[in-house]
C-alpha cells in the first residue's frame, strides 16, 4: 500500500533540493490528510486549511524525518496533531463567539453524489458528537484499519486506554447513527 | 450467550464459527434486543464502508499542491519585509524601554539624589547655625572636655587673628608702596639700572 522504500527515494531527493519529489510525495498522500482532517473537524473549510497547514509543516520539517517509521504514519501523526490542535483554537473561538456555531456546510462541490453526501453529514454529525479521543480512535480504527499498537505509537496512549476509548465511541456512534437511519 | 461487536464483524465477515454462528441466527430471530443491536452495527459498519470510498473531486484535489506553492511564494515574499518589520519594532521596542527606564527610574533616582543632597546641606546648615546642640553638648560635658573644647577654640580664634593681622599688615605695606615717592630715594638712573635688571632676570 505504501511502498516505504519509494517514499525514502523522494525524501532524500527533495532534501538534495528537487522539489518535484515533495510534490510526488503529496499528492500521494494529500487525499489522506484531507479526509482524515475532514473526519477530525467535521466540515471541509476547516479540513481544507488543516491541510496547507500540514503540508507546510511536511516541507519545512522534513529534513528532520529520521527514517525510522514510514513516512505515511509521520504525515498520518502531523495531521492528527494538527487536526487536535486547530478543534481547540475552534473551540476557544467558539467560547468567545468569534466563530459561528453552526455546520460549516459549504463543501465546494468536492463530493458531487448527493447520497455519498448525505452518508457523509450523517456519520461527520455522529463523530462531531464524541470527545476528541474517542473520535480520533474511531477514525484510525474504522477509517484507516488502524491497529491499536499503530494508534498507540500516533497518540502516545496505552493500548488499554485506546481500547477503552474505542468501546465508548463505538456504543455511542451505534446509538447517534441508529437513531438517525 | 451474550455478543458483541467482535462477534458481529466475525459473522459479517465469514468468520464466526458454523456451530456459533447457527447459533447466533436462532438467537436473532427470538431476540428483539440482539436483532436491534445488530442491525446497528451492521448500518454503522455499511455507513462506514461507504463513506471511506468517497473520492475527493478532481477539480478540488488537483488545487491542494497548487495553492500550496502559491502560500509557500507569497511566504517567501513577505519574509523578508516581515524580518525588517520585526527587527524596526524591535529597536523601537528597545528605545521605548530605555526612554521610559530613563524618565520612570533614573532620573527619578537623580532628582532623589539631588533632594537628599539638599536636605543635606539644609540639615547641615540648621546644625551649624543651631546653638542649642553646642550648648547641650557643652552642658553634658565634664570640666576636662570643657577645657579641650576651649583650647581648640582658642587655637582657632588666635589663628583667625593672626592670619587677619597678617592681612591688614600686607595692606598696610603695599598701601605705603604705593604711596612712596621713590625719586625722594633713589635716582632715575638707578632706577632704570633696576628695571633694566629686572627685565634680564629670568623667573
Amino acid at each position: 500500500m505504501h511502498n516505504i522504500d519509494d517514499d525514502f527515494k523522494l525524501i532524500k531527493s527533495f532534501i538534495n533540493g528537487d522539489e518535484s519529489a515533495f510534490n510526488q510525495l503529496i499528492y500521494k498522500y494529500q487525499e489522506r490528510i484531507y479526509w482524515h482532517a475532514r473526519r477530525m473537524t467535521g466540515n471541509h473549510l476547516d479540513a481544507d486549511e488543516i491541510v496547507q497547514e500540514v503540508l507546510l509543516v511536511i516541507y519545512n520539517k522534513i529534513k528532520s524525518f529520521e527514517f525510522k517509521s514510514s513516512f505515511y504514519t509521520w504525515v498520518y501523526a502531523i495531521t492528527n496533531t494538527r487536526s487536535i490542535n486547530y478543534l481547540k483554537k475552534r473551540s476557544v473561538k467558539r467560547f468567545f463567539s468569534l466563530e459561528e456555531t453552526e455546520n460549516k456546510l459549504d463543501d465546494n462541490n468536492i463530493i458531487l453524489n448527493l447520497e455519498q453526501k448525505q452518508q457523509l453529514q450523517l456519520i461527520e454529525n455522529a463523530l462531531q458528537k464524541l470527545p476528541v479521543k474517542q473520535r480520533e480512535v474511531f477514525i484510525m480504527r474504522n477509517y484507516d484499519e488502524m491497529s491499536y499498537e499503530e494508534i498507540s505509537e500516533i497518540t502516545g496512549r496505552a493500548v488499554g486506554t485506546l481500547k477503552a476509548n474505542y468501546f465508548h465511541a463505538i456504543n455511542k456512534i451505534k446509538e447517534l447513527v441508529g437513531n438517525e437511519i | 450467550m451474550k455478543y458483541n461487536d467482535e462477534d458481529f464483524e466475525n459473522y459479517l465477515n465469514g468468520k464466526m464459527p458454523e456451530i456459533q454462528k447457527i447459533e447466533f441466527e436462532k438467537l436473532l430471530i427470538s431476540s428483539s434486543e440482539l436483532k436491534n443491536d445488530f442491525d446497528r452495527y451492521k448500518k454503522l459498519k455499511e455507513l462506514i464502508t461507504n463513506t471511506k470510498s468517497i473520492r475527493l473531486n478532481e477539480d478540488y484535489s488537483s488545487t491542494i499542491l497548487y495553492r500550496f506553492r502559491n502560500n509557500l511564494q507569497d511566504d517567501k515574499k513577505v519574509k523578508p519585509f516581515y524580518n525588517i518589520g520585526a527587527f524596526a519594532t524591535a529597536v523601537a521596542s528597545i528605545m521605548l524601554g530605555f526612554i521610559l527606564t530613563v524618565n520612570l527610574f533614573i532620573k527619578n533616582d537623580i532628582d532623589k539624589n539631588s533632594d537628599f543632597q539638599s536636605i543635606i546641606e539644609n540639615e547641615k546648615d540648621s546644625i551649624i547655625n543651631s546653638f542649642d546642640i553646642t550648648d547641650r553638648l557643652i552642658s553634658n560635658a565634664d570640666s576636662e572636655s570643657i577645657q579641650k573644647i576651649d583650647s581648640v577654640y582658642n587655637d582657632l580664634l588666635f589663628q583667625n587673628i593672626n592670619a587677619e593681622s597678617d592681612l591688614n599688615n600686607f595692606y598696610a605695606v603695599t598701601s605705603d608702596i604705593e604711596n612712596i615717592d621713590l625719586e625722594q630715594f633713589i635716582s632715575d638712573e638707578k632706577i632704570d639700572q633696576i628695571y633694566a635688571q629686572l627685565m634680564e632676570k629670568e623667573f
